[in-house]
């Protein structure tokens, strides 16, 4: 084993210098150490670099059509559609969906909450004036259709995976609740015609019921542990 | 025959000193320790993998993972199996769950070393060696050796008692006063940090346990105190220049609760303590000694730790505290992380003591490494252990700069033990 005269250490490692005092070790006798720790493996952090490489993307891409909006304005913002669709595609596709420690069941959810955002958005400033002035084959067809959509694939999943039902019961329970918004804009006439918001919230309301009768033990656990004081 | 547990409705509240951790856990504070046992033989993945299995039973509150409530972090048995991986370059980085099935703890191999890293809201130093113990017992029962447990180890044929799950702080808050700690902030080191945020360089040193307790008893002190004043003297030498005369050196120490309070918990029941010492000019070794000591008589009191306790468990008590969602509850604990922790720390230093195994197992064993991590201000994690006479001080650090660790093992060896040292020359990598 190496020493170092100066720290007065024998030193255990694989090394021609000295671990504290960094000099040059005499090099005497056989023994040529040992390698007590693994090589650092630098693609460990390519990962990060993508999510890095996509901020970077989005964030001058968000930066470029607004300057451009600003530079040719002609009363019409435009670039709000533009900057939602590339803040949707960076932080929910190319982040969320990627997460790899989000549940898909929380993804899903997600995704449904944030297309309809982002085709809120696109009818509100797809008019030539950019003002908000008709929501309605949003709020009476593409909502209520996604909601219905993502519901219908969660309880398949839940179907499918029953002994992780548990997973899916939080976010399926919350995307069936937040699905009879479209029935509730309904009293706001908002919403026209309303077929599609009443089987929203039709399909919404057996998927709770179900739960609540088909896993009413797990539901309630569950719930009981989710919301603990 | 390993036991089994209803995974389905194995779940546990975070026990009062784990509610912190995962709202502020990041790349630079990751609050994952290194328990590690070095075999005598290269160590087989295959059968670590199965006697890791064999143990889920028994361990209910580590075989786990970490869910988000609306009020309140909580852990639920995980239905799956952790997986045995090769021993990564970076050491105590943040647990990436995804890679394990989303357990937080870790089991790693390389060469002869088996080791845990776990996440603090999991369980304290004392408890993850106990689960090492375990898992090293079960990997040679496994490899057909012929094993005794004298008693100290925890196996599969054993079932989890509710008091090896229970959350001990919460068991022993009263009502008999309550005292925050000292919120002076302490003297951090600064200087030129690894480029990676999660890169640690691990030097450590091992000397005869005999040697270090003779130094100790030689200034009337523990082995930790002893440590501790030694760890403080190597920081005020190094950075003499650069520390303000209001910001004391301070070392946090944990204390592991059990030894004053009876406590079979397998979870957290360790309480921090300081000890405090400014740097003015001219200051020795001896008037650190003295200081160290003071601290720890102090410090180490039963009314004044349950007075702590008390002040932690009725902050997590208070009415207006339950019932703020957790989103809320996350920004305030980062305000809160950011104000205390590592702020009120130069170092932290930890000794598990002296390790013992049954008398099977003892000789397949060579030594035990625990490595604590650094955090964002205190860049020094010192973690001791002692086996077969061997004491093991391994330091972790998060800067370049090892005149720390050279001016500690320096003045160990020029005490007259004969220090080994080895490292994983972080400055030169990264």
């Amino acid at each position: 084993m190496k020493y170092c005269p100066d720290c007065h250490v024998k030193v255990a490692t694989r090394t021609e210098r000295c671990p504290l005092c960094h000099r040059l070790l005499p090099t005497e006798g056989e023994d040529k150490g040992v390698i007590s720790y693994p090589e650092f493996d630098y693609k460990a952090g390519r990962r990060k670099l993508i999510l890095k490489l996509e901020a970077t993307l989005a964030l001058t891409g968000i930066f470029s059509v607004a300057l451009i909006n600003f530079l040719t304005f002609a009363g019409h913002l435009w670039s709000v559609v533009a900057i939602a669709a590339i803040l949707y595609a960076w932080i929910v596709v190319g982040w969320l969906s990627f997460k790899r420690n989000a549940h898909i069941s929380l993804k899903l959810m997600v995704h449904a909450i944030t297309i309809t955002g982002l085709l809120l958005i696109i009818e509100a400033f797809a008019t030539a004036s950019g003002m908000i002035t008709n929501l309605s084959w949003t709020l009476s067809f593409a909502m209520p259709s996604i909601f219905i959509g993502f519901i219908i694939i969660i309880n398949i999943l839940m179907l499918i995976k029953r002994q992780q039902l548990r997973d899916y019961l939080i976010s399926q329970l919350s995307l069936s609740v937040i699905a009879f918004t479209p029935l509730i804009l309904v009293f706001f006439d908002l919403v026209d015609p309303i077929y599609m918001s009443i089987a929203a919230a039709g399909l919404s309301f057996a998927t709770i019921i179900g739960l609540f009768i088909m896993g009413r033990r797990i539901v309630i656990s569950e719930l009981g542990r989710k919301f603990h004081l | 025959m390993p036991r089994q547990v209803n995974k389905d409705t194995t779940w546990f509240k975070l026990d009062n000193a784990a509610k912190i951790y995962p709202a502020l856990k990041s790349a630079k504070n990751s609050f994952v320790y290194r328990v590690a046992c070095i075999l005598k033989e290269a160590v087989r993945p295959d059968v670590l993998q199965q006697a890791v299995i064999d143990l889920g039973p028994r361990f209910p509150s580590m075989f786990v993972r970490i869910k988000h409530g609306f009020f309140w972090y909580y852990l639920e048995a995980n239905p799956k199996t952790p997986i045995v991986r090769p021993e990564p370059a970076l050491v105590n980085q943040k647990i990436d769950t995804s890679v394990n099935n989303h357990f937080f703890f870790s089991v790693f191999y390389y060469q002869n070393r088996l080791s845990i890293e776990m996440f603090h809201s999991l369980c304290d130093g004392s408890s993850a060696l106990e689960f090492l113990k375990a898992l090293v017992f079960r990997y040679f029962e496994l490899r057909g050796h012929e094993m005794k447990n004298d008693g100290s180890i925890f196996t599969v044929d054993q079932w989890p008692t509710p008091e090896e799950t229970e959350d001990s702080f919460g068991k022993y808050a009263d009502k008999s006063g309550s005292k925050r700690e000292d919120r002076t902030p302490a003297f951090h080191i600064k200087a030129k940090k690894f480029v990676y945020s999660e890169s640690r360089g691990i030097i450590t040193g091992r000397l005869p346990a005999d040697v270090l307790q003779a130094l100790a008893k030689k200034h009337d002190i523990t082995v930790t105190q002893y440590l501790v004043a030694l760890l403080t003297y190597s920081i005020y030498e190094s950075y003499q220049g650069q520390i303000p005369p209001k910001r004391p050196i301070k070392i946090a120490v944990p204390v592991n609760m059990r030894r004053f309070l009876k406590s079979s918990s397998l979870r957290n029941f360790t309480f921090y303590i300081h000890t405090t010492i400014f740097a003015k000019p001219g200051l020795t070794f001896e008037d650190i000694v003295a200081k160290v000591r003071h601290d720890f008589d102090e410090e180490i009191k039963l009314e004044k730790l349950q007075a702590s306790i008390n002040a932690n468990v009725l902050a997590e008590k208070n009415f207006a505290v339950r019932i703020m969602p957790l989103f809320i509850k996350k920004v305030a604990l980062m305000i809160i992380g950011s104000r205390l922790g590592s702020r009120l720390e130069t170092g932290t230093i930890s000794n598990v003591g002296v390790i013992k195994l049954p008398a099977d197992l003892t000789p397949l064993v060579d030594s035990f490494e625990f490595n604590l991590t650094t955090a964002a201000n205190s860049v020094h994690g010192i973690g001791v252990g002692t086996f077969n006479n061997v004491t093991t001080i391994s330091f972790l650090r998060s800067i370049y700069d090892t005149s720390v660790e050279r001016r500690f093992f320096k003045a160990l060896a020029a005490s007259g033990a004969e220090v080994t040292i080895d490292s994983n020359f972080w400055e030169e990598k990264a």
